[in-house]
């Protein structure tokens, strides 16, 4: 079956690694995903910047070329799983809004990183995520380098040089 | 200097001809308008003097020369004709040729002029009576106003011309100065600095074009020079050890007689290492042929997982206490996104490089070889636990037979990392390489993939 998945990120290449994680432990019962990427956005409220607001150039902004690159690395592994991977913004700012984009998307379930704090991974859709009513699972992603000098681990590198361990459960 | 005087010359002529054509226009054009306008000024003098002489018999010459304009040296003439006159007299008192008055008879009006002097003549009928009626003054434009304006645009002509002489000048050299940067820059490689490549200043135009392929020639023929290099030492190396052992062998057992069995043992040892010796020389020819290839490189397909792979058994096989561990956990499922178009010589040269220097400077410690591939690239980065680069010396990794200050207790010879970045280069990829002192290094290497296969896209 096809799952329509919903990850929050800040489109940094730190957030691919739930995602990685997702695909990596999956069992064989989903055949592919459709994964949206999302990112909670406060968009300006002046109207000039309304009327020229463009989310395809504010997502241009927000991720690098290194995080499209590792996107596709990713993808291009998990050629089979994945379906689809999109980025998208949410601009909304209720609990119902956010709903009627779960369901305009028809997502099936939310997975959160918890080794973060919840408000830096979830990236401004921490409220929401508490009282939505389709499943939210929480997996923890411990990031150990495998290389002990985190500075130069910046970029695609990171991606190749962490190891990741896992616990999940359902909330 | 002779492209560059070239160019000026044409500029200037370029120049020197738009000028000038527009300066003529400029002038015929302004002559025959003024000429137009004055006449027709004159043939309404005409008409009016015909009327207020003719017809109201001088009545009204008073009003006349209060409302109109005196023209300088205006006058004006009226004579009756008959029917048998010639016209020879009136001619000849005004000076004028006589067509201009049979022209008058014939199409009622007509129009002459001398140097400055303009006549507009008409033919005025009154009752009975034929008048020929003349007026005739002294073209003021063309006296001042035309003088003026002819010297002015002759002045604007000639400053022109001397600013199009300047710009022309400057620009043949602006155009040329790259060119002449290059030629400088070129001198200073040669055989001794054949590392060094001339300025790119990335903005894609001609001269860019140029230093990039003289840039692209560096490259291979360096990469000779080093290969060559490279061979030589490695082969008196690497020959070296096996016949040392041969001799040694040798020499003991004739040094005295000794029993059968240790001899078959001594002869199956100096086999055993003649064959090393055969299998390192055959080595050593697959290196000379990567480096000495005359004719230019063919490339087909690679198959970069299997390279890595073989790369693997080539360094384990040179040392056995090489530790390789690849790394497929990012690895695409499509095996088409794994081939790139290359050498498959030079690419073993340029990753046996990496993964050894790997090994070697970390104490055979583990040497991790991970794959991936983006949508462009395929991104190859070998990671190590061994002594690293000290930081102040990684501007210089690149230069031939640099070898840095903690490489004091592993031998080398400094050929490895530029013969493997100019290999890299040649397959139109980029080299990083990251470390910490006394924990490790990365070496990320990004390569073209061979066929950009289109399938479903990202967005």
């Amino acid at each position: 079956m096809v799952k329509n998945i919903v990850i929050p990120s800040d489109f940094s290449i730190a957030s691919l690694s739930l995602l990685r994680t997702i695909l990596d432990k999956n069992s064989t019962d989903v055949s592919s995903f459709n994964i949206i990427l999302l990112r909670g956005y406060e968009t300006n409220d002046s109207i000039t910047d309304l009327l020229f607001f463009s989310k395809e150039q504010v997502i241009e902004d927000l991720s690098s070329n290194e995080f499209l690159e590792s996107l596709m690395i990713l993808k291009n592994r998990f050629e089979q799983e994945v379906n689809s991977i999109r980025l998208d913004l949410f601009t909304g700012f209720t609990k119902q809004a956010f709903e009627h984009y779960l369901q305009a998307n028809q997502v099936h379930e939310i997975y959160i990183d918890s080794s973060f704090p919840s408000e830096k991974t979830n990236y401004l859709l921490h409220k929401f995520i508490q009282k939505v009513s389709i499943p939210t699972i929480e997996i923890q992603v411990i990031h150990q380098l495998k290389v002990a000098y985190p500075e130069k681990n910046s970029g695609i590198l990171s991606l190749f040089t962490t190891k990741k361990s896992v616990k999940s459960k359902l909330i | 200097m002779k492209i560059q005087l070239k160019t000026t010359l044409i500029l200037f002529s370029a120049l020197l001809f738009i000028i000038g054509l527009f300066y003529f226009i400029i002038s015929f054009s302004l002559s025959n308008y003024e000429y137009e306008d004055f006449y027709r000024l004159l043939e309404i003098r005409a008409k009016t003097t015909a009327k207020t002489e003719i017809d109201k018999g001088g009545s009204y010459t008073d009003i006349r020369s209060e409302f109109f304009d005196q023209l300088p040296h205006e006058r004006d003439f009226i004579f009756e004709v008959s029917s048998k006159k010639t016209f020879r007299f009136e001619a000849d008192s005004l000076k004028i040729p006589t067509h201009f008055f049979t022209k008058i008879m014939l199409e009622g009006k007509a129009r002459f002029n001398k140097d400055s002097f303009f006549y507009s003549g008409i033919k005025y009928i009154q009752e009975d009576k034929t008048f020929i009626v003349i007026a005739s003054a002294e073209n003021y434009f063309d006296y001042h106003h035309a003088i003026y304006l002819k010297n002015a645009t002759f002045f604007a002509l000639v400053s022109s011309l001397i600013f199009s002489i300047v710009i022309s000048i400057f620009l043949s050299k602006y155009i040329f100065k790259p060119l002449t940067k290059i030629t400088e820059q070129v001198k200073l490689i040669s055989s001794e600095h054949l590392h060094l490549r001339l300025e790119l200043k990335n903005n894609n135009d001609e001269m860019d074009h140029l230093a990039a392929t003289f840039n692209d020639m560096l490259n291979r023929i360096e990469t000779a020079f080093e290969s060559q290099n490279n061979f030589i030492s490695n082969a008196s190396h690497e020959l070296r050890t096996p016949l040392t052992s041969i001799i040694g062998f040798a020499d003991v057992s004739l040094s005295k007689e000794r029993a059968v069995d240790d001899y078959i043992e001594t002869i199956k040892i100096i086999l055993e290492e003649a064959e090393k010796l055969d299998r390192k020389t055959k080595a050593l020819l697959f290196l000379a042929q990567t480096g000495f290839n005359g004719k230019s490189m063919k490339f087909k397909l690679v198959r970069m997982d299997q390279l890595l792979w073989d790369v693997k058994e080539t360094v384990e096989k040179i040392n056995p206490e090489s530790q390789i561990f690849i790394d497929t956990s990012l690895m695409p499922e499509n095996p088409k996104k794994l081939k790139i178009q290359g050498n498959e010589q030079l690419l073993h040269l340029a990753f046996s490089n990496i993964v050894s220097n790997g090994c070697k400077y970390s104490d055979y410690k583990t040497v991790t070889v991970s794959i991936g591939v983006s949508d462009k690239h395929i991104i190859i980065v070998v990671t190590d636990q061994g002594i690293g680069i000290p930081s102040n010396e990684m501007p210089y990794i690149y230069d031939p037979f640099f070898r840095a200050s903690n490489t004091k207790n592993y031998e080398g010879y400094g050929i490895g990392l530029p013969l493997t970045r100019n290999i890299i280069k040649i397959h139109q990829g980029q080299i990083l390489v990251s470390s910490e002192e006394n924990q490790g290094t990365i070496v990320q290497i990004k390569l073209p993939i061979a066929s950009i296969i289109q399938e479903k896209s990202l967005f």
